[in-house]
């Protein structure tokens, strides 16, 4: 069954072209869930409902733009309305969640020499970085970074500016070479002391 | 007048995409720090690009909650049958339920169970939500919850479930014990909500209750249906 | 007078005839039988079994392996694969009188990372560092995880549960069977048993929700001084004993005052988990780890 068969067919009600888009779409938009806010749960709980609203609104979709593209915005509408209805307690839980954090940002040293990142760093290491970030660093840099979605869409899903969404991708950006930093002093660190128990032994 | 490192940065944030101004690029020429800040961001989004391409798959429990709430809405039109052969999952044990004679003796007794706990608590609301009643069948009258509940379900035991003997002597005694020690919690939840009908923790641990005892039933059912195994 | 055999010869011929009549009532030596399956990865293996030993463990080869022993002739095993999914049942025969002759011991080794279905009636279940998400039915056997990580949905009726170092989320449901969690790192728990113990050793993880419900016996949970959770424990027939210094919650959560039974609730630190417990008649403890 091709993507147009199926679409044609579950704006039918038909069960089996359902289950074809969930199986051709899922997996991207797990990701994106996933990364925007952190943890599987409610990645889980996301893309369910990311789903659930495309197939009740499948009967609209006339073809306009890419279905995948559809999907997309749609999946990354639920997972901001989502982040915008959740109480304070529960954000100012996460470490780092704290609105001034996140309006100065993080400071870089002038004159300082830097560690070089560049072939330093893969995607384990930078995954987690990601899930470390404060939520609205995390939700542009996703967004812009590893989406590809522009800033002015940025903008026009966040209901902020352009310049607010380059600010927060700004700090994004500091904050986890920061975290990367830290992780490679601490894997350098951890290799001369194996080499000092290998050499001593 | 050469670019400062401050200036540098805003015009990094800035910048979307697309070369760097050429004061820009004069200043990096010249910094250390600024040429390592603009490496680093640039492996950063190159990285971040690689995970974007990278796909995870969600478990399968996604697409049979999804299922399971599209059938609710009656957006699927095929019911389980369809579903069962497309869902590589394999049954669960949640599969029990879609037999529809253990199902239906599932729904039954937990209908009666929340009835029986609306009655006994004199609490109508927390029935109707379930139950088919008619609103003269009392609301307060504990003995006829009784008569109704008690014959129907509290006394429905392992000896009624055809075939359950002839299962594994020690399965068997399993069910027959749990059932007991079931219908004893029942029992001292009963007494709880009536001698203290507005104790919301009684009435939730009799209705835990009434559910455990259809569950196990089922399981009982289904294990001497499909001969221990499905 | 005709020779007889002499007494050493007759000795050695019964002796031999004996051996014979021993060799042939002893039971068979249980085979052991080996089906390999390739796989991609994450695969979905199911297994069903009546009653006997299933031990999973894991690998990193694409590959699962189910090995078997059978004493008796009285089960077959089925396998079957489909794509990334293996399924594995042990069908026991109509005459099966005992349950020794629907016994059936599995050892299963698949990928790191693979999906589990287990159901099974009796006899025990231990599963070793796989990842990935697990169903466990059972109705008396007693389930060992250890090192495990995903989402473990698991259900029995007097059947006891030990979870060690277990990852990720855990649901289970017993009537009378024991729940364990020792070391964990998991962040969502929902364990309920009737008249089974529940004992809880670990981490509460920020964000983590923890709900431990019984009806009678003990909820016995262990923390640390730099645990970070609120607490909600309630017990309407049974005491509350408690070693934690709490503050009044934190973050604004209503708590009526009960009139029925003994409740405690509080936050420790910054309240960051969610920690209900709830028993009808059992006894509540919230112990300080040494």
């Amino acid at each position: 069954m091709t993507e147009a068969e199926a679409i044609r067919l579950a704006q039918e009600g038909d069960a089996g072209a359902f289950e074809r888009i969930y199986r051709l779409h899922s997996r991207r938009v797990y990701a994106l869930c996933l990364r925007m806010v952190g943890n599987t749960a409610e990645a889980e709980d996301l893309t369910q409902d990311a789903f659930l609203q495309l197939f009740r609104k499948i009967g609209t979709f006339r073809g306009e733009s890419a279905f995948s593209t559809w999907l997309h915005r749609l999946a990354v509408n639920v997972v901001l309305m989502k982040l915008r209805k959740k109480t304070l307690p529960e954000t100012s839980l996460e470490e780092s969640a704290d609105p001034e954090d996140e309006s100065t940002g993080p400071r870089r040293e002038i004159g300082v020499p830097d560690l070089l990142l560049t072939g330093s760093i893969d995607r384990v290491h930078l995954q987690r970085a990601i899930e470390q970030l404060p939520p609205g660093y995390r939700q542009v840099f996703v967004l812009h970074d590893v989406q590809g979605f522009e800033h002015n869409e940025i903008a026009g899903l966040m209901d902020c500016s352009i310049g607010n969404s380059k600010s927060q991708l700004h700090k994004a950006r500091m904050r986890l070479r920061e975290l990367l930093q830290e992780t490679m002093r601490d894997l350098a660190r951890q290799e001369r002391q194996a080499a000092k128990t290998s050499g001593g032994s | 007048m050469t670019m400062q490192c401050e200036q540098f940065e805003q015009i990094l944030e800035q910048q979307d995409e697309g070369a760097l101004p050429k004061p820009a690029l004069a200043h990096l020429e010249t910094c250390e720090a600024c040429r390592a800040l603009s490496s680093d961001f640039s492996a950063i989004h190159d990285m971040a690009l690689e995970l974007g391409a990278e796909d995870v798959a969600p478990p399968e429990r996604v697409w049979i909650a999804l299922r399971n709430q599209l059938e609710a809405e009656r957006l699927i039109h095929e019911p389980q049958d369809a579903l069962q052969s497309a869902s590589p999952a394999g049954p669960g044990w949640w599969a029990v339920f879609q037999r529809p004679a253990v199902a239906g003796a599932f729904l039954g007794l937990v209908l009666a169970a929340a009835s029986a706990v609306g009655y006994l608590s004199n609490a109508p609301q927390s029935a109707v939500h379930y139950a088919q009643l008619t609103p003269q069948q009392g609301t307060s009258s504990v003995p006829a919850a009784d008569s109704v509940f008690k014959e129907e379900v509290l006394t429905v035991g392992s000896d009624s479930i055809p075939g359950l003997q002839r299962q594994d002597i020690a399965v068997t005694d399993s069910i027959r014990r749990n059932l007991q020690i079931v219908d004893n919690f029942i029992a001292i939840c009963e007494k709880s909500v009536r001698e203290q009908p507005d104790n919301q923790m009684a009435k939730e641990y009799l209705y835990g209750a009434y559910q455990q005892k259809a569950e196990l039933l089922a399981t009982a059912m289904n294990r001497s249906m499909t001969g221990g195994l499905q | 007078m005709n020779a007889s055999y002499s007494s050493p010869v007759r000795l050695s011929a019964l002796s031999a005839v004996m051996a014979g009549f021993i060799l042939a009532a002893s039971p068979a030596q249980a085979d052991r039988i080996e089906k390999h399956f390739a796989v991609q990865s994450k695969p979905k293996i199911t297994v069903r079994n009546s009653t006997g030993r299933i031990q999973v463990k894991a690998w990193t080869k694409k590959e699962v392996l189910v090995s078997w022993t059978s004493k008796s002739g009285k089960t077959a095993v089925e396998t079957e694969q489909a794509g990334n999914r293996v399924e594995v049942a042990a069908m026991v025969n109509e005459d099966a009188a005992s349950a020794d002759d629907s016994k059936t011991d599995f050892e299963i080794t698949v990928p790191v990372e693979s999906e589990l279905s287990v159901r099974t009636d009796s006899g025990n279940v231990t599963v070793d560092s796989v990842h990935g998400d697990m169903t466990f039915d059972t109705v008396g056997a007693n389930l060992q995880l250890s090192d495990v990580d995903g989402y473990m949905v698991v259900k029995t009726i007097d059947g006891s549960l030990l979870c060690t170092r277990c990852s990720g989320k855990l649901e289970a449901n017993s009537i009378s069977g024991n729940v364990q969690m020792i070391e964990p790192t998991l962040d969502s728990v929902r364990v309920q048993t009737s008249s089974g113990n529940i004992f809880f050793d670990g981490s509460f993880l920020s964000r983590g929700i923890y709900i431990m419900k019984n009806f009678s016996g003990t909820i016995e949970v262990h923390f640390s001084s730099s645990d970070s959770f609120d607490v909600n424990a309630s017990s309407l027939k049974g005491d509350v004993i408690n070693q934690a210094t709490f503050k009044p919650d934190t973050h604004g959560t209503p708590h009526p005052a009960s009139k029925w039974g003994h409740s405690l609730f509080g936050t420790m630190n910054e309240g960051h988990a969610k920690v209900e417990l709830t028993s009808f008649s059992g006894t509540i403890k919230i112990l300080k780890r040494d």
